[in-house]
């Protein structure tokens, strides 16, 4: 029987929707009181644990109690062993460390667990590159290069890693924002650490890369061109995070977050940093338009670092409402890979198929979306 | 007994003569050739030919050009050839997509004659008959190849074949009464980027198709680009990575479904000269670079040839004046009212023109076919050498078999020993072989791009294998040999950033000195 280590962050991703950079120094009862988040980490590790299940591996479970994966894993495989439990009530850092710890200690195949680059780098700090790990994406930020692309598609991977006698294994980083560069107005991702994951590239997200100076020459092509023929007096543009989308404020010379979800109309700034709920209130009743832009390295145009545009919001905008931009050289680093969607069905159904990038002045790519 | 040069690298080094820009040299008030005052009845008669001349095209100042000995300058090129690793001088096999191969020297010979030389594009046509005769016969064998039915050789390269088939679409549009409607060109991330820049010239909007996962464009893709707007597709095949995309077919049934043109960008043809056909793939117009597949020399952005091919419909739109048969006579036909006009001068580069017939005539129909294939039996049999060495690999398609050349990558090598493919391409100039450098669109991770042509024996093929080979050992045991490169070449590494820094590149003496902040 192979032996699978599970940690799931129970808080990890709920910043996401409220526009949160993350939830590192929350706590879950912290987040609720404040904003009256639901955990999203328990069902993407269940989307996981499912296919492993459907899969017939024989294995068994290691995990911890306290949201950190016990409970779940009982619900669906018959060999759970608890390890341990979080030192009181609500889930810190050190108590992902703790698991990821004990569980390696207990001599698992594979570690898979469920979170963002907050959580990456505790297990990166516990196991380093000597345990075989996955992650499980959900999170708000996910730079690092060792998340499966989907739930779905880390259990695949599990899958085939249990079920192959050798399977290659590489090291892949663990990044976080660099926030002393992001208070500067840039977004650089910062090398922690590495961890051991399986090979498979077209299941495990690439890491996601700041812009190169060169790039800011196409940015600027692609903004001027929206500014020139896109967009008009009378609609209400939503600007997804990335430097490119950015560069369209910069040119208007009006300010911009990074990370955040902005709105621009008539040529201003007239709304930063908005979450889920902030965005549905402003678009509500308005002509509005959404400009995204594919995050970092992965070629996920949404449900990865822009959670706050969920699907509620793309729908009242109108799924014909999106406008792609990307440079040619970010579509070029995806390879032959597709462009990806992470919502909920009926979104990502909608949002399949072929879609035109401006990928400059003029110039579009058609690129295929998927999810 | 032949020496046996294939398992071993030469023991080469390079002339290094540290020699100045030739700005840098002469002397005030030396001259090469000293020339006889004009004498006094001469003046009186023919007076100040200078004064005709129109006052914005005379100089207020003296041209500062080097002021120098004969001698001197014959030997300052003479060091110069030597700081080359020229065409006729080393096995060029690196210069992937450029499609290097010989240049015979007998068709130099041929265009130096003075019936060719010293004629004058002005001349009346009934002067020039053999030349005319000549760009005819090319004509002729460029239809048989391509299957299309006429050919101009007035674009004088590759990217001004494609403007003048942007042209043609606009025009072919235009008389259908689509002009307007018609503002879409579809091309692929392969494609030559002038397939995106010509036709934005022309005013239209680019749609860009990736590739799929096979290493070829998406036909998926494909399909939901085109649309009523659609005016046509720049598509090649194969592309530089070597690999044939057997559903071109599809493609441009896919475009003309939807009203568009097909073009087919065969700048490079070398593989499948006499193989395959533009007109069996149902493309409206296709275009060949004389400087590569038809042996003319490159002329390092110099005077070259875009052959450029349509099928009959298009005829009428095309460039005059056209070279024409009536009866025993070779004309030329200006009487084209839907022509696009000029794209450059007269008929083309005749040097150019003629040197590519003489070659397709020495050949024959049989040594074309042959010329393709031994160019993809060399390809071939590299691929399978450079697949065996340890670090290297073909990325993109599982295909035993590419056509002409292939985009390989050192990934490989570079994660285990840290040494980049340019290190590598540096290293190999150590031992006499040119770099590559040209692997646009950089989808290959540390990619290097190897077109053998049918030119290269298999001794020298086997010789740039070991170079090689050489090279990758160096990169496990001596890796600091490797990234330091070049040791015995012209120069050592220089600072390449500067030429991605408008603030400081410079195309002529004159700007260089502006930008260094040098007096003028």
């Amino acid at each position: 029987m192979k032996r699978l280590g599970l940690i799931v962050n129970p808080i990890a991703g709920i910043g996401g929707r409220l526009g949160l950079k993350g939830t590192d120094g929350y706590t879950l009862q912290a987040l609720n009181a404040k904003y009256g988040a639901t955990p999203v980490s328990a069902k993407r590790a269940q989307e996981a644990l499912e296919v492993i299940k459907a899969s017939g591996v024989d294995v068994e479970i290691v995990t911890c109690g306290g949201g950190m994966g016990f409970e779940i894993a009982k619900s669906l495989f018959d060999v759970v062993t608890c390890v341990g439990q979080p030192e009181v009530g609500e889930t810190t850092s050190a108590d992902t460390v703790m698991a990821a710890k004990r569980i390696a200690e207990a001599s698992v195949d594979i570690l898979m667990f469920v979170g963002g680059d907050g959580t990456a780098r505790d297990i990166y700090a516990a196991v380093g590159a000597d345990q075989v790990c996955i992650g499980v994406p959900s999170g708000v930020k996910m730079h690092s290069g060792v998340y499966g692309l989907s739930p779905m598609k880390s259990g695949e991977l599990v899958s085939v890693f249990l079920s192959h006698g050798h399977m290659r294994t590489e090291t892949a980083e663990v990044m976080d924002i660099d926030e002393e560069a992001y208070r500067d107005g840039k977004v650089y991702a910062k090398l922690f650490g590495y961890l051991s994951i399986p090979v498979d590239r077209r299941k495990t997200q690439n890491k996601k890369s700041g812009s190169h100076e060169s790039e800011r020459y196409f940015q600027d092509a692609i903004a001027c061109y929206m500014l020139d023929h896109i967009m008009d007096e009378d609609t209400y543009y939503v600007l997804g995070p990335g430097t490119t989308t950015a560069q369209i404020q910069r040119k208007l010379e009006q300010p911009f977050t990074l990370l955040g979800v902005d709105i621009v109309y008539r040529g201003k700034t007239i709304a930063r940093d908005l979450n889920e709920s902030q965005l549905v209130q402003w678009i509500e009743g308005k002509r509005t338009k959404l400009v995204i832009t594919p995050t970092g390295g992965q070629g996920f145009l949404l449900g990865r670092g822009n959670q706050q545009i969920s699907g509620v919001v793309v729908r009242s905008i109108g799924m014909d409402n999106i406008i792609v931009i990307a440079t040619k050289n970010k579509l070029l680093s995806l390879g032959a890979s597709p462009l990806y969607v992470d919502l909920d069905d009926a979104c990502n159904e909608g949002l399949g198929g072929y879609r035109k990038v401006i990928t400059g002045y003029d110039d579009v790519v058609l690129k295929k979306v998927t999810y | 007994m032949a020496m046996q040069r294939e398992q071993r690298v030469r023991n080469f080094h390079q002339a290094k003569w540290d020699e100045p820009c030739i700005f840098e040299l002469g002397t005030e008030g030396e001259r090469g050739q000293l020339l006889p005052e004009v004498e006094p009845d001469i003046e009186a008669v023919v007076g100040d030919v200078f004064a005709s001349l129109p006052e914005v095209l005379q100089r207020k100042t003296r041209a500062k050009l080097p002021e120098m000995a004969e001698m001197q300058v014959l030997r300052h090129y003479l060091r110069m050839s030597q700081a080359t690793l020229g065409a006729d001088l080393n096995v060029d096999i690196g210069q992937g997509t450029c499609t290097m191969k010989y240049s015979p020297k007998v068709n130099e010979r041929i265009v130096r004659n003075h019936k060719l030389m010293e004629t004058h594009p002005l001349q009346d046509e009934s002067t020039v008959q053999g030349t005319l005769e000549a760009v005819y016969g090319l004509d002729e064998i460029l239809q048989e190849i391509s299957g299309m039915n006429k050919f101009t050789f007035q674009p004088g390269g590759g990217s001004q074949a494609i403007l003048t088939i942007a042209s043609l679409m606009k025009a072919y549009h235009e008389a259908n009464g689509e002009g307007d409607q018609r503002d879409e060109i579809i091309t692929t991330i392969f494609s030559h980027p002038s397939n995106a820049a010509a036709p934005k010239v022309k005013g239209y909007k680019v749609v860009t198709l990736y590739y799929d996962e096979h290493g070829v464009p998406d036909f998926e893709a494909l399909k939901n680009a085109v649309s009523e707007r659609t005016a046509g597709i720049f598509i090649t095949n194969p592309e530089d990575t070597g690999i044939y995309n057997d559903k071109i077919k599809e493609f441009t049934r896919v475009v003309h479904e939807v009203g568009g043109l097909c073009a087919y960008d065969q700048a490079n043809l070398n593989g499948i000269m006499g193989i395959t056909r533009a007109k069996e793939a149902d493309f409206d117009m296709c275009f060949f670079n004389l400087h590569k597949t038809f042996s003319a020399p490159h002329g390092c952005g110099g005077p070259a040839c875009g052959a450029l091919g349509v099928t009959d419909v298009l005829k009428p739109f095309l460039p005059v004046p056209l070279v024409e048969k009536t009866g025993s006579a070779y004309t030329l036909n200006y009487d084209m009212p839907l022509s696009i006009g000029k794209i450059r001068g007269f008929i083309g580069v005749t040097p150019v023109i003629v040197k590519a017939y003489a070659w397709a005539r020495s050949l024959g129909a049989e040594g074309l076919v042959e010329a393709a294939k031994v160019a993809v039996l060399n390809n071939n049999y590299l691929l399978k050498h450079i697949r065996e060495i340890p670090g290297a690999s073909a990325p993109l398609s599982d295909v035993k078999y590419r056509i002409e050349q292939v985009r390989y990558s050192w990934i490989d090598l570079c994660e285990e020993t840290g040494v980049s493919t340019h290190d590598i391409s540096l290293r190999m100039a150590d031992y006499g072989f040119h770099l590559w450098s040209s692997h646009h669109p950089f989808i290959v991770p540390e990619p290097f791009t190897i077109e053998p042509t049918e030119s290269y024996s298999k001794v020298e093929l086997d010789e740039y294998l070991a170079g090689l080979r050489q090279v990758v050992k160096e990169c496990r045991e001596t890796p600091e040999v490797v990234k330091t490169a070049p040791h015995n070449s012209v120069i050592h590494r220089v600072d390449e950033s500067v030429l991605d820094d408008p603030s400081k590149w410079a195309i002529t003496w004159r700007l260089f000195k502006k930008k260094q902040g040098f007096e003028l």
